[in-house]
């Protein structure tokens, strides 16, 4: 086996030159007839599984995989698919019909899924007024089953983005039946699902999942078991894969990835996400003479950032430098900078510091306990020290982070965020709206626009209004945003099947297998 | 004995409250509302509400303590906000990891520390009298994580011989010795070298005490016993101090894991504090400094025990 | 060989009698001298820091990152290509403030507490120190995390929560220290003559306890130091982008491969700090108590 000593030897000099924190990576495992997937992921233990309550990104991972959606997203054609529900007709602009598909069963022998869960799981997150009322159900009226499998929905408005927002992230429904008998608090610990795995077992930063026996789709899943391992450290959860000890994990740390490359016995899968980073400025309630009030202050900060630096140090090329909030492929897209040059422009910062007569000034900018925003806040105050901006660096746990932010106790922050439906409306009402949470900004042109593109049923008419919310956001700069970050998977090279996805925590796991 | 042993457990009720309530008055006192953080951005206000309601946030800081503290006495802890789990079912989980990996970070204290120590005191002004001490002090001075970090680079990731991660999950505990062991060697060393430089360091100095005796210089000077019978008799006298300050260790060992448990990704009591501490989960917090804080209690009235049987001429 | 003198019974109080005799007896102590002069070394590097760092520690220069040690940058550079040496420099400014700072709350809040504890007995006697107790139970980094993560990671909110981890320890100390004292014969003396408690406690027995006091701060000192380091690895401590040595110590452990000379600096200068305040702090209980060398060192809490 000459080559294979050849290849080695050569993967050894390459190790040696750059003396990598990670190691050679064993040889991975026989994957011969192995049916169990071991999957290390981001955080600490897992929480609620049950997607009536708001789950955080570990739970979401899990999740996915224990629950089929109404609707699935093709992430390569971004569009929006069948799934659980077969067709939707919009037969007035307030009124969503919508077709279930037949012979769903419950996990562990709670029956048939039908309309009436459909109806029962929205009217809960109705009547308890869950997250999912704010994002997801917002506008719909009333939820009432027409037969077995037709549900028929009454909206307060016409949203033209039901499909992708309300059947898409608030499509993952609970079974009725089992979700009565089991109550709300059993049932989110060990919820019962209608998708590919089920739980076998929960404990604190385990979870091992089986194949549900009764899938609807043939064939699928190819694994028979899944255990989740929640480990907070990035260094750690992939040393723990290249040691063998896991098989897959999530949120590597981007700077060990070109040598992961390297070593072939491991795939790296690096995939343009649905995730921003950006800056944000309380326009709201700081006070009245704070200097990033001016709007030319925000935009010399928005020139002072170097964005493909962030890029190149913070994510070691894994991001995507932008300026806007709409990622390509979707509605309202038109390129990833717009406006502001992608190594930005000091001298054009500077101009924009002595036109808006701001000499320097200090600021409090806070930021969560992420490690990579932690480290690009550093190197974001950096670059706007070029300006005479400085940057008092505040990084927060995420409760005492939530508590300024969500209150908007705060001059401004760097955070980051996910896109939950492939719909601008996503990425722009709750953070741009004066009613929105998580809105430092209230400017009533803001609001209408928003609130018109939402309620907009002809596509094309919604494509214009958020060019024009997106040039407004550009001139503005209530949000700076920086880059999208890429959602990167490492897994074993004989781990076949997995789909590419760009939202961080929909990765499903059914159409994997070793080979 | 006996009463002194009866006083010291009537006060550990009385101690237990005062820790009670200072963890919740910290809680209380300071910024950030787990509800929020529990139910995020998207909330709307009644869902808040009511979620308040059903852990009782929403009544007065007096009668929310004594509505906690009346259900603990029945043996609950309450139910952990963001994980929605009993308080006691997540003990069960943690507790037994902690344990293990504080017995396992003894077990090499004391495996290292008294033949170290002995044989220290026994060839004073030896080279393993200097190597000693050098790794006493080394020991002293080296943050646990420091050290983790550096034998994790050289016996996992160079040398490829042991795990990094596995503590505590099914594959461990499902399969053979060897592989239960495992994993445990690492941040056994790690957490271990402290207590192995202070425990080290007492036995010699304790060893060369006893050793200086009058009756010992004696008995050695005229032969009157073989060397083996005196170093046994010695030890004997020396475990006295040695064997307290281990339980006290002991004690100490599960509150100053964090790091270890981050680095090793152990779910353990550390770290459920620490993200109970990070999503302001009150009821887990308030439980778990409350277990924390009685077994160390009992870590000390241990030591004392001890103290007390094996020197009989102490009297309380 | 001059012959080591034991204090003098008959002045066996007089505590310029005694620091005089110490500060005799201290020069002797080999390790505790080479302690005291790399301890002065560190704070003097930390308090001329500007003068003598050769860099800015937080001006980021991308064009020099992970640079390895050179004449130019002495142990190198990092990822965002600043110098190691200065920023080493400028972390001792944060660690042994936070050290001292402490120090210095443990004293104001544990030594009261101990002496009245001590000095009274009965009722405030067993409040106290079931006060003391339950802060002692607290696994100490726990309750520094606690504290941190509650209060908001402000360095004066570190020192806070390590002060008030350490105070308890000093408390019992010094408690058992006045326990012994108090029923001495110059203390029931003053008694007699009609001193108040206050002049009693701070005249005659606060001077006699100082010895333990003053040894267990050492060890305060270089607990603080240690979980200062321990905090900021963990994210709650020192601020970004102020240098810290626990805090580079977690970012270098990235380019532990890559610049080892990132993750050996931080960690060498707190191992070189705490083993210098050790030996300081032997050699000061052996100096200033002569009975101390039979009495086992209390060792302190706080490690983590």
């Amino acid at each position: 086996m000459r080559g294979q000593g050849i290849t080695r030897r050569a993967f050894a000099a390459g190790t040696l030159g750059s003396g990598l924190i990670l190691g050679s990576g064993r040889a991975p495992a026989i994957a011969q007839g192995k049916r169990d997937l071991r999957v290390g992921v981001w955080g600490g233990e897992f929480g609620n599984l049950s997607p009536v309550i708001r789950f955080d990104i570990q739970g979401g991972l899990v999740l996915y995989n224990i629950f089929d959606g109404l609707v699935k997203t093709d992430f390569a054609k971004r569009t929006i698919e069948p799934s659980l529900a077969l067709e939707w007709t919009n037969p007035d602009p307030l009124t969503w019909r919508i077709k279930l598909r037949e012979g769903v069963k419950w996990q562990k022998g709670f029956g048939e899924f039908t309309a009436e869960d459909v109806v029962y799981c929205w009217n809960f997150h109705i009547e308890s007024k869950s997250f999912q009322v704010g994002t997801a159900l917002f506008p719909v009226d009333s939820v009432k089953a027409d037969g077995k499998y037709v549900v028929e929905v009454k909206t307060k408005l016409p949203f033209g983005a039901f499909p992708g927002v309300t059947m898409g992230y608030g499509g993952t429904i609970i079974s009725a039946k089992a979700h009565k008998e089991m109550g709300n608090q059993a049932y989110s610990a060990t919820p019962v699902g209608n998708g590919p795995f089920q739980i076998e077992s929960k404990r604190g930063t385990e979870i091992t999942l089986v194949k549900n026996p009764d899938y609807w789709q043939p064939g699928l899943p190819k694994l028979d078991k899944i255990v989740y391992r929640a480990i907070p450290d990035s260094t750690t959860r992939l040393q723990a894969l290249l040691k063998n000890e896991l098989d897959f994990v999530t949120h590597p740390d981007p700077k060990e990835l070109a040598q992961v490359r390297k070593n072939t016995n491991f795939v790296v899968n690096s995939t343009p996400g649905w995730e921003w980073d950006f800056q944000q400025f309380n326009l709201k309630n700081s006070k009245p003479d704070a200097p990033f009030r001016n709007k030319l202050v925000r935009q010399a900060i928005s020139y002072a950032i170097d964005r493909e630096a962030i890029v190149k140090e913070i994510y070691y090329g894994e991001a995507l430098a932008t300026d806007n909030q709409i990622p390509a492929g979707y509605l309202g897209y038109r390129g990833p900078m717009l406006k502001y040059p992608k190594n930005g422009d000091l001298k054009k910062a500077k101009e924009l510091m002595a036109q808006a007569g701001v000499k320097g000034y200090e600021v409090e900018v806070i930021t969560s306990d992420k490690d990579w925003l932690r480290k690009e806040l550093e190197l974001v105050a950096a670059m706007v020290s070029q300006i005479g901006i400085t940057y008092k660096l505040k990084n927060m746990d995420m409760g005492g982070y939530n508590n300024l932010w969500l209150n908007q106790r705060y001059d401004q922050v760097l955070e980051d965020i996910t896109l939950v439906a492939p719909d601008p409306d996503a990425t722009c009402w709750w953070f741009l709206h004066g009613k929105g949470n998580a809105s430092g900004y209230d400017l009533p042109l803001m609001d209408g626009m928003l609130d018109g593109a939402r309620s907009e049923l002809d596509q094309g008419k919604r494509e214009g209004l958020y060019h024009k919310i997106v040039d407004h956001t550009l001139e503005e700069c209530p949000l700076i945003y920086h880059c999208n970050t890429n959602n990167i998977q490492v897994f074993n090279k004989n781990v076949k099947g997995f789909v590419p996805t760009p939202q961080e925590y929909m990765e499903r796991l059914d159409t994997v297998e070793w080979g | 004995m006996w009463r002194y042993l009866g006083r010291r457990l009537i006060q550990v009720p009385l101690v237990l409250v005062v820790v009670s309530l200072m963890t919740f008055l910290i809680t209380r006192a300071t910024p950030g509302d787990p509800v929020q953080i529990m139910l995020g951005m998207q909330t709307s206000k009644e869902a808040a509400e009511a979620m308040r309601k059903e852990f009782n946030l929403d009544r007065s800081l007096p009668e929310q303590y004594a509505l906690w503290i009346g259900k603990v006495v029945q043996g609950d802890l309450g139910r952990s906000i963001r994980l929605n789990d009993p308080v006691t079912s997540l003990l069960a989980e943690r507790l037994p990891v902690s344990l293990q990996l504080a017995a396992s970070a003894m077990a090499f204290a004391l495996l290292v520390s008294i033949p170290l120590g002995v044989i220290a005191a026994l060839r004073r002004n030896s080279w393993i009298d200097y190597l000693c001490t050098g790794y006493t002090v080394a020991g002293f001075a080296i943050p646990n994580f420091g050290l983790a970090l550096i034998l994790i680079y050289v016996f996992s990731i160079q040398l490829d011989w042991l795990p990094i991660t596995g503590i505590g999950t099914a594959e461990q505990v499902s399969g053979g010795l060897w592989t239960y062991i495992k994993p445990f060697i690492i941040p056994a060393i790690a957490l271990g070298t402290l207590q192995t430089a202070i425990l080290t360091r007492l036995l010699r100095s304790s060893m060369i005490d006893v050793l200086s005796q009058d009756y010992m210089r004696t008995a050695r000077a005229k032969g009157l016993l073989p060397a083996t019978i005196i170093v046994v008799h010695a030890l004997k006298n020396a475990m006295i101090p040695f064997v307290t300050m281990a339980a006290i260790q002991f004690g100490y060992m599960i509150g100053i894991q964090v790091t270890i448990e981050y680095i090793f990704a152990v779910p353990g009591m550390g770290s459920a504090v620490l993200n109970a501490v990070v999503n302001r989960d009150f009821p887990v917090i308030q439980g778990f400094t409350l277990v924390i804080s009685a077994f160390f209690l009992f870590a000390n009235i241990m030591a004392d025990l001890f103290y007390a049987l094996l020197d009989p001429r102490i009297r309380y | 060989m001059a012959v080591v003198q034991p204090s003098s019974p008959a002045t066996p109080y007089r505590i310029t009698g005694s620091f005089v005799l110490a500060a005799r007896q201290f020069p002797r102590h080999r390790a505790a001298m080479v302690g005291l002069v790399l301890l002065v070394l560190i704070c003097l590097a930390a308090a001329l820091a500007p003068w003598i760092a050769p860099y800015d520690p937080v001006q980021i220069k991308l064009s020099a990152k992970l640079k390895p040690p050179s004449f130019e940058h002495l142990l190198g550079t990092d990822h965002f290509g600043r110098d190691v040496f200065s920023r080493l420099i400028y972390g001792g400014r944060t660690s042994l403030s936070v050290g001292v700072l402490v120090v210095v709350f443990a004293f104001v809040l544990g030594v009261p507490l101990g002496l009245a504890s001590g000095y009274f007995g009965g009722r405030i006697d067993n409040l106290l120190m079931r006060l003391v107790d339950a802060f002692l139970t607290f696994p100490p980094l726990l309750l520094a995390v606690a504290l941190v993560g509650l209060l908001g990671p402000d360095i004066q909110n570190v020192m806070l929560a390590l002060g008030l981890v350490q105070a308890p320890v000093l408390a019992r100390i010094v408690r058992g220290s006045t326990l012994a004292v108090r029923e001495d014969v110059y203390v029931t003396a003053a008694r007699a003559l009609g001193a108040g408690p206050a002049r009693i406690v701070l005249s005659h027995i606060l001077r006699n306890v100082m010895s333990p006091i003053v040894v267990q701060l050492t060890i305060v000192f270089s607990a603080a130091v240690v979980a200062e380091a321990s905090l900021s690895f963990l994210g709650f401590g020192t601020q970004p982008p102020q240098p810290s040595w626990g805090r580079d110590m977690s970012e270098a452990r990235r380019f532990l491969g890559d610049a080892p000379w990132m993750f050996m600096a931080p960690t060498g200068i707190i191992m070189l700090c705490v083993l210098s305040i050790n030996f300081l702090g032997d050699g000061l209980r052996d100096a200033l108590d002569p009975r101390a060398w039979r009495t086992r060192r209390q060792l302190s809490k706080g490690e983590g």
